[in-house]
């Protein structure tokens, strides 16, 4: 199991008029995934979802809390046991450019990981890799290219396919999907499906495509501003009961409805939506979007609280 | 955060008439040790002022290739291998790098794909957005309005604090931002948009197509959106074109190549946009694209189309149907 234990990671900015802007990108975050899952990750950009994803695979330290790694302390581990832990968790970067090598072949930057966690033979090596460049719907001839030379979802699919080749045991995938064509999402989406059959992976879904995550994951939690503020199972998304869960839901009916009435409706609406405001709030961080919020709200921090199994919410007014 | 644009530049009116973009048989190819890869093949393009072109297609097609082309932008060793750009009457293949650099920008500007790599990772956002204007000849103090202005336009709470960032410290959608901003503060005639929603959600993808239709309406700039999503095209697009394999195989009214696309690539693009399929999986268009350096004969889609008769493997299709509509395809639906 994956267990992320009241995660804190806050970042502190010189800035232009204020001394110290302090930014709370993950503030609080308990979350625990079980083998076989597939979990979805959604929220508004800038609400810490990268931030938590490299907190949860340890490549950044978190100022409080802890992650667990079947029963291991991600932060305590070291030299074999690291290793080990190191080998069943995998991020695949949001921006694929800045986290491959230019100088390098796409056969160097996928050969490298497989040379650091196994022990196969070059040839083995070279099946394997071409194996997985053609299950995201590459030829094998970009083995020999160098990131430069490939489109932005063709270095979307490489970053992707090198995490495969690892098979690890948890994979957290940060918009895999981001500059793909509908054909590509599709083929790339179906590959993890059957790829966590036949292999059992679990998978952390980040996105703002609500389609594929609904297609995909299996419970979908919502983050706004640092903090879970629901964890549901899919199939009860329709009845959420965060009013952010519900913003967002309305703005993907939004978009599937009548082209140009939604998009008369983005220009009215515009600008009373939620944005990046970092003010210190004693209470509910979305209270100043709400429709139900009162003064009870607006000065008490709501807990994330179970209401059903598998289903959990923070809000004073839906409990 | 509603904005008061400014004309800043009156569109001539001669300008207005004749198209703002015009291409003619572009090539780019790019050698490698595989072989001549051609991004781009013989492209025709007229573009009016005003007008929003969404640019689809299948991932490694061609659409950023042909983008950065139109601002002269081919990284060594590729090169133009034929054809002619015009923006604004304007040849852009034949201005000096010097030129070509003052130019960008103003006229011409483009968001990349790629939006952790556009800003340079050692200045601060403001100092980037503030240098882009002084460099065109505006003074400080109200380039670093316009810089608040802007940022403020695509959404930040915060301006603030995003001027005194680096881009390391911004999250994937709001370095994405800060870059449409900066390239929207010059108001050039012609935008570039490789992808501008990818890492946004769907709330800062409405407001940002807003922003594209303002900035349209009241500068009358032209756009072109490459885009993989084609539910936002038909929102936003007035002319839609679909590259497969480096050529423009349909271009026409959104409305027309979205709902009765003549070409069996767009059918099948547009028919793999179904999340309730009956049959389990996803929908996909089956096999791969060809290899660019090594095109099969005739046309480039026939491994893979359903509709392909022995003519289309020998043959290469014209770029126009007989009825004068832009299909290349010799067995159209229409
Ligand atoms: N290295 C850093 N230094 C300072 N602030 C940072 C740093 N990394 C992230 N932040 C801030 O933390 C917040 C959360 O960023 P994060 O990248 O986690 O967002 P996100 O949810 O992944 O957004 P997106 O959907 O746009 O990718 C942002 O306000 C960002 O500016
Ligand atoms: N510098 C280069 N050297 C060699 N080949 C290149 C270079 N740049 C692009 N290509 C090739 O040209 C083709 C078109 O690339 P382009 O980036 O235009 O695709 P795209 O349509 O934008 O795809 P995506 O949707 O994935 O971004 C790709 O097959 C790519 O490998
Ligand atoms: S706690 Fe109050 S303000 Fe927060 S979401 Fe619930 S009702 Fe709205
Ligand atoms: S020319 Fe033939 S193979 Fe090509 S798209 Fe048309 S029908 Fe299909
Ligand atoms: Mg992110
Ligand atoms: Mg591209």
């Amino acid at each position: 199991m994956l267990k992320a234990c009241d995660l804190h990671k806050t970042y502190c900015q010189r800035s232009f008029l204020i001394k110290h802007d302090l930014v709370k990108a993950v503030d609080g975050v308990s979350l625990s995934v079980m083998p076989g899952q597939t979990f979805g990750l959604i929220g508004e950009t800038g609400c810490g979802k990268s931030t938590l994803a490299r907190l949860m695979v340890g490549l950044e330290h978190p100022d409080a809390g802890m992650v667990l790694i079947d029963e291991s302390r991600l932060d305590r581990a070291k030299g074999r046991q690291l290793r080990d832990v190191r080998k069943k968790i995998q991020l695949v970067f949001q921006d694929p450019y800045l986290a491959m090598d230019s100088r390098i072949t796409i056969w160097q930057i996928m050969k490298e990981p497989l040379d650091n966690f196994f022990q196969f033979s070059e040839q083995d090596e070279q099946d394997r890799v071409a194996s997985f460049l053609i299950d995201v719907g590459l030829d094998t001839s970009v083995m020999k290219a160098y990131t430069h030379e490939l489109s932005g979802g063709q270095r979307q699919r490489v970053a992707l396919a090198r995490s495969l080749t690892l098979l690890p045991k948890y994979l957290v995938l940060d918009e895999p999907l981001a500059s793909l064509d509908v054909s590509v999402q599709a083929q790339i989406l179906n590959l993890l499906v059957n790829l966590k059959e036949r292999f059992e992976l679990t998978y952390i879904f980040i996105s703002h495509d609500l389609n594929a995550v609904q297609h995909l994951c299996d419970t979908i939690a919502v983050m706004f501003f640092g903090k879970i503020v629901e964890v549901l199972p899919r199939f009860e998304l329709s009845r959420a009961v965060h009013p952010y869960t519900n913003m967002l839901l309305e703005s993907l009916e939004r978009r599937e409805g009548q082209r140009e009435d939604w998009l008369e409706q983005a220009l009215a609406k515009g600008h009373e939506e939620a944005g990046q405001n970092h003010d210190e709030t004693p209470g509910c961080s979305f209270a100043q979007y709400c429709s139900y919020a009162d003064m009870y709200c607006s000065a008490n921090i709501p807990a994330l609280k179970q209401i059903k199994d598998g289903w959990q919410v923070a809000c004073w007014k839906k409990l | 955060m509603v904005l008061a644009l400014s004309k800043q530049q009156e569109p001539a009116n001669d300008i207005r008439l004749e198209a703002l973009l015009s291409i003619s048989g572009l090539t780019v190819c790019f050698p490698t040790p595989r072989g001549l890869c051609r991004a781009v093949r013989d492209l025709d393009l007229q573009l009016a002022s005003g007008t929003i072109l969404a640019l689809v297609g299948e991932s490694g097609s061609g659409k950023s290739v042909t983008g950065k082309a139109i601002l002269g932008l081919v990284e060594p060793p590729g090169y133009f291998a034929s054809g002619e750009i015009a923006v604004a009457g304007e040849s852009v293949l034949s201005k000096t790098p010097e030129n070509l650099r003052l130019w960008r920008g103003v006229k011409a500007g483009i968001i990349f794909q790629d939006p952790a790599s556009s800003f340079d990772q050692v200045f601060t956002i403001g100092a980037q957005m503030v240098e882009a204007l002084t460099a065109h000849g505006v003074d400080v103090g109200s380039a670093r309005r316009e810089t608040l202005k802007w940022l403020d336009g695509v959404g930040f709470r915060d301006p603030e604090r995003i001027i005194s960032s680096y881009p390391f410290e911004l999250s994937g959608g709001m370095r994405q931002r800060a870059y449409i901003a900066m390239v929207m503060s010059l108001r050039p005639s012609l935008i570039i948009a490789d992808e501008p929603t990818t890492a946004l959600d769907m709330l800062a993808q409405s407001r940002l197509l807003a922003l594209l239709q303002q900035m349209r309406q009241t500068t009358s700039c032209s756009i072109i959106l490459i885009t993989h999503d084609l539910g936002l095209a038909a929102g936003i697009a007035d002319e839609v074109l679909v590259m497969y394999a480096g050529q423009a195989v349909e271009h026409g009214e959104a409305r027309n190549v979205l709902s009765q696309p003549a070409h069996p690539y767009t059918r099948a693009l547009i028919g793999s946009v179904n999340w309730n399929n009956p049959r389990g999986g996803l929908a996909t268009i089956p096999g791969q694209p060809p290899v660019l350096s090594d095109l099969p004969p005739g046309c480039a889609f026939a491994p893979r189309c359903s509709e392909a008769v022995a003519l289309c493997k020998q043959e290469e299709p014209p770029d126009r149907l007989q009825t004068g509509a832009i299909c290349r395809c010799h067995r159209p639906f229409i």
